[in-house]
């Protein structure tokens, strides 16, 4: 267990320490934080009426926009599983991680908190950025989201941190897809790039219901199969399948 | 007396049925392929009569927010940006854009899908102007 928390520490030092990991995540900030800023100078029409747009309004559109950095997710935080695999580093991290399974573990783990961070950093941004420039109020906000239209006038901070915690899932798919690529590829370039590319044709070609950025922009899609166990079983469902063939694919090279 | 009050009436009824039919609310239905990535549509042209409102009533678009802003006929924005959500086959009129002059306006209107997605929104909806 000892080496698996270290082989973590060591991928998340790798991640952190990574240029385009900060500037993707920097990026992102920027381009959303200007859209809220944006955005506040406009009205919503609710129900024919007009109204200037509330703090948790601008905040939920802009956090909805998540989905577009997951084209470049795979680059900033996938890719190391190609990169241990290519470079010979593998046979010194998986002795020490005691088995291949755990090596991959600490990729997982890295690439979650990796996501949770950045995606809790660039929230905490918007959030800001929402509050300075509009006011704080749940009014109107149940007929601009229905994702959890219940709860949201009552708590909207539950319905927020509950999409969050989906799109960090979504993120760390993203990165698992690149990891799958990595151990069956050994080619860090083809790991991140391919990751993105198969994303991209996943946005373009998949019908809505099925389609990732559908599916990621839970909280401004109004229609009626987008509940929230649904979204959160769908990218659940592709992070077990991604997580479970690079497990699989792992484990076989291992017992060869 | 009686015959007097009876031509007035007369009178009256032919004059406000002639000016209702002059001031009746324009519309026209539009359906629209909104392009990704928050490209901008602009409608056709409008005429707005002096003092009378333009509105829309966005029906469908896939469940995307849709943003309109009314411009003038040089595609300068003149009106507020305004995001409205699909409201179904019962949408209700937003009003988009008032004109306070006296004088009729060449107005388009132009459209976003208010979200930075690859996806290109069907838009369903009707215009209606000169209410």
């Amino acid at each position: 267990m000892a080496g698996l928390w270290g082989l973590v520490s060591h991928e998340m030092s790798r991640l952190w320490t990574r240029r385009r990991l900060l500037v993707v995540s920097a990026g992102m900030a920027v381009i959303g934080g200007a859209a809220i800023v944006v955005d506040s100078r406009g009205l919503v029409s609710i129900a024919g009426e007009t109204m200037a747009p509330t703090a948790p309004m601008l905040f939920f559109a802009t956090l909805d926009q998540l989905a577009f950095l997951f084209i470049l997710w795979p680059v900033a935080v996938g890719g190391t599983t190609a990169e241990d695999l290519s470079g010979g580093l593998v046979y010194l991290l998986v002795p020490r991680a005691g088995s291949r399974g755990a090596w991959m573990g600490s990729k997982l783990v890295a690439a979650s908190l990796s996501t949770v961070l950045a995606f809790c950093a660039i929230s905490a941004f918007w959030l800001s950025v929402a509050g300075a420039v509009a006011p704080w109020s749940a009014l109107g906000l149940h007929d601009v989201v229905l994702f959890g239209r219940d709860t949201v006038l009552a708590q909207p901070h539950l319905v927020g941190l509950f999409a969050l915690a989906v799109l960090c899932v979504a993120g760390t798919a993203t990165a698992m897809l690149s990891h799958l690529i990595g151990v069956l590829t050994a080619s860090p370039l083809l790991s991140q790039v391919g990751a993105s590319v198969l994303y991209l044709a996943g946005v373009l070609a998949l019908p809505p219901g099925l389609n990732p950025a559908t599916r990621a922009s839970m909280l401004s899609v109004q229609v009626p199969w987008m509940t929230p166990l649904s979204c959160a079983a769908y990218w659940l469902g592709l992070l077990a399948l991604f997580a479970g063939i690079t497990f699989l694919v792992a484990l076989r090279k291992e017992a060869r | 007396m009686k015959r007097l009050i009876l031509s007035a009436m007369l009178a009256l009824a032919i004059v406000a049925g002639s000016t209702a039919t002059a001031f009746a609310a324009n519309s026209q239905n539009y359906t629209i392929v909104l392009p990704a990535l928050q490209g901008d549509y602009y409608s056709s042209i409008k005429m707005v009569s002096g003092y009378r409102d333009f509105g829309v009533k966005h029906r469908y678009s896939g469940g995307y927010p849709v943003r309109f802003a009314v411009c003038n006929s040089s595609k300068q924005q003149i009106g507020s940006t305004i995001t409205a959500y699909p409201g179904g086959t019962a949408a209700d009129l937003t009003d988009l854009w008032y004109n306070a002059g006296a004088s009729s306006k060449v107005v388009v209107v132009r459209m976003d899908s208010a979200r930075l997605n690859l996806v290109r929104p069907l838009a369903e909806g009707s215009w209606v102007w000169n209410y």
